[in-house]
């Protein structure tokens, strides 16, 4: 009950946040991910992934959602990811809980099999955040996730 | 007079529809391989020479089949040795190259792959999610390589203690991802390991005497039985 109302409070706060910001709507989840990706640092580079990755957030797709892009490492010992979603009008906060149940269930994942000891920083590190209509999900170090969020949040004031 | 005409128009009718059924069984992509019982039985003992022909393809539960025995260069897992199935699918080493799972079972000439997928994630996959993403490797894999042949094996169990830590993999998600690639085998047409069957104790987690102390993975003894039962239940 505790842990649940202070969630919900914090869901405001950033609601309230990014309610203070006027955020564009006009960019494509695609064209955000293209100007994201650049100022991260993809030495394996990074690959597109097709609309079978919604399965992995709902088993059917969101009526809320307009479109998403979601691109993850080439190299397989590299966890890197990032997810952008462009939400219909006033359902951010259902985006942001659909990432936020997916990152969950990733960490999850990483920590029970501790196959990336070296990538534990990313996981630990994974946030989403809601931009307006965008909600926005990353496995980066922090100086990855720093620069991706300062990038999306500039692209689309 | 008339009515015989009727029935013999009706008897024409049935021949055809018959004749249809015997030239068109199914599509190929729904069953071109096995019959109805994809279930591999008991069988001969089929020997090394059976199991060197065989390709293993999965997460770290089947990078373990060295332990077994198994040469490195038939075992094909991603460079992280984790794999979760998902909507991309993901490269596996052969030698010093990287290569997608079907373009590394096509240019090994692989005359059998099995398949060992699921245990990632078998406590979050819906069932819609998993077979997707099954369905797809298993596509991708067959327009590879047309020539080899495919066998869906199932998800060994974990131990009894690690299945109720909440780590996202417990026995009741394997049984589950393991009903769903038996489903999955019978509409494809592929051939399907039930090893899982030899792993278990009376409260169908893993034999403890088969496991490593992590609960997940197993032991050379158990993957000689895995490779005894693979041996004794043989494609033709």
């Amino acid at each position: 009950m505790k842990s649940g109302s202070l969630l919900s409070l914090l869901l405001i706060c950033i609601m309230l946040v990014s309610c203070a910001v006027n955020y564009t709507d006009s960019l494509s989840s695609q064209e955000l991910m293209w100007l994201a990706r650049e100022v991260i640092d993809t030495e394996s580079g990074m690959r597109w992934l097709d609309e079978d990755i919604m399965l992995e957030f709902a088993d059917d797709m969101p009526e809320y959602l307009r479109d998403f892009a979601v691109v993850r490492s080439n190299d397989a010992k590299n966890i890197n990811e990032i997810g952008v979603f462009r939400a219909q009008q006033g359902h951010a906060t259902e985006v942001f809980d659909m990432a936020s149940r997916y990152i969950q269930s990733k960490q999850s994942m990483y920590r029970a099999m501790n196959y990336f000891p070296e990538e534990q920083e990313k996981v630990d590190n994974a946030t989403v955040k809601i931009f307006g209509n965008y909600v926005v999900y990353s496995f980066l170090n922090e100086k990855d996730t720093s620069a991706l969020y300062t990038e999306i949040s500039d692209a689309l004031k | 007079m008339r009515a015989e005409y009727y029935l013999i128009a009706l008897a024409v009718l049935l021949a055809i529809i018959v004749v249809i059924i015997i030239l068109f069984p199914g599509s190929p992509e729904e069953n071109d391989e096995v019959g109805d019982d994809v279930i591999l039985t008991l069988s001969d003992f089929a020997g090394s020479d059976y199991i060197e022909k065989i390709y293993f393809v999965g997460d770290s539960t089947t990078y373990h089949f060295y332990k077994g025995g198994i040469k490195l260069s038939h075992i094909l897992v991603p460079d992280s040795c984790t794999l979760k199935l998902s909507s991309d699918i993901l490269d596996v080493k052969v030698g010093k190259k990287s290569l997608t799972i079907p373009n590394a079972i096509a240019e090994n000439k692989a005359e059998i792959a099995v398949l060992t997928v699921g245990v990632n994630g078998a406590d979050s996959f819906s069932e819609k999610q998993y077979k997707t993403y099954y369905k797809k490797l298993i596509c991708a894999i067959k327009e590879a390589s047309p020539q080899t042949k495919l066998i869906i094996q199932s998800v060994f169990p974990v131990a009894e203690w690690y299945s109720k830590e909440k780590n996202g993999i417990s026995n009741e998600g394997i049984d589950r991802v393991n009903g769903w690639s038996y489903e999955l085998a019978k509409e494809l047409g592929i051939n399907y390991l039930d090893t899982q069957s030899v792993l278990k104790n009376e409260n169908g987690a893993q034999i403890l005497l088969y496991g490593e102390n992590d609960g997940v993975h197993l032991n050379a003894l158990g993957y000689e039985k895995i490779l005894e039962y693979i041996a004794t239940h043989a494609i033709d």
